[in-house]
């Protein structure tokens, strides 16, 4: 049997192949190098011009001390607000007649003291019935 | 004018000293851009935000590196977000089954640069919109820019190694994205 020999070089690949590769690296350059030619810029010379009126159109300052402390003022006057509400409803809490009553009514019901209930106990046995 | 005193003129808020910064920077960043974006029309609205981005935060470059380097930063990230909106632009108009309004016949003829006049480039530009962003803009500033590695790097605040792979890896998917290209030429 004749061994047909297959020329190659150093990369390992057959000479065909190679040559192949090459070629395609060599189009490819050639595309980059098209590619890569300079781009020509309009000329614009109102640009400079339209880039400062948008800039002062769009620009907010990024610190400004009266906005700042307006910003504070209404931040505290917002927490004192909350803090009076939630004061007030834990006060309602604590005057409402309400869990007091209810559990007088219990404590009748299971004709016990007030000292003796245990709304829980109640409960449960309620729902089981 | 001395780079530096343009900074500290500009971070006082003088308009003629940014003025002359924009006028000097703008063939820059417009060349930038239209490696990323080839309509004209958004070329000049991307080269217009870079420079509102460079007012913006003038203040918070401490110089560790050039002027043309944070400039050219600024481009990039800019043109690769413009990128990824115009891609979900694109995703959505598809979802909708709107005509998309960039057809690659009409932005050929849009286009002002002369760039994408040349059948080449139009491939080029085709096969690099499919690139990962990183490797596309490693690519454009080191083949279009000529910028070397060590200032791509210093663009891309990535080193040298990464630089040099991003580059590989863009020109071997670039060429099998061209793969069909050359065999409908042979």
């Amino acid at each position: 049997m004749q061994n047909r020999k297959i020329i190659s070089d150093a990369s390992g690949l057959p000479h065909n192949e190679q040559v192949k590769q090459d070629e395609a690296g060599r189009r490819l350059d050639a595309m980059i190098a098209g590619w890569a030619l300079p781009v020509e810029v309009p000329d614009d010379p109102l640009f400079s011009e339209r880039v400062l009126s948008m800039i002062k159109h769009h620009h907010t300052p990024p610190f400004s001390r009266t906005k700042t402390i307006s910003a504070f003022a209404a931040a505290a006057v917002l927490a004192v607000a909350v803090g009076i509400g939630l004061g007030n409803l834990v006060d309602y809490r604590k005057n409402s007649p309400v869990p007091e009553n209810e559990l007088m009514f219990v404590a009748n019901d299971l004709g016990i003291g007030m000292t003796q209930i245990d709304p829980f106990e109640y409960l449960l046995s309620d729902e089981e019935e | 004018m001395n780079n530096q005193l343009w900074l500290e003129l500009i971070k006082k808020g003088d308009q003629t000293a940014f003025r002359e910064l924009v006028e000097h920077y703008r063939p820059l960043v417009y060349r930038t851009v239209a490696r990323f974006v080839t309509n004209s029309d958004d070329c000049s609205d991307l080269t217009q935000e870079v420079f509102i981005e460079v007012w913006r935060s003038i203040n918070k470059f401490r110089g560790d590196s050039s002027v043309s380097t944070w400039i050219y930063r600024i481009t990039v990230n800019k043109a690769l977000n413009s990128v990824q909106r115009a891609k979900r632009r694109n995703w959505y108009s598809g979802l909708l089954r709107v005509p998309d309004y960039r057809e690659p016949e009409t932005r050929a003829d849009e286009t002002a640069t002369g760039l994408l006049r040349s059948e080449s480039a139009q491939l080029i530009n085709q096969a690099l919109d499919t690139l990962p962003g990183n490797q596309r803009a490693a690519f454009v500033l080191s083949q279009a820019e000529g910028l070397s590695q060590k200032e791509v790097a210093a663009v891309m605040e990535l080193s040298e190694k990464a630089v040099e792979s991003l580059i590989h890896r863009a020109r071997t998917n670039l060429r099998k994205k061209l793969n069909h290209y050359y065999s409908l030429s042979n």
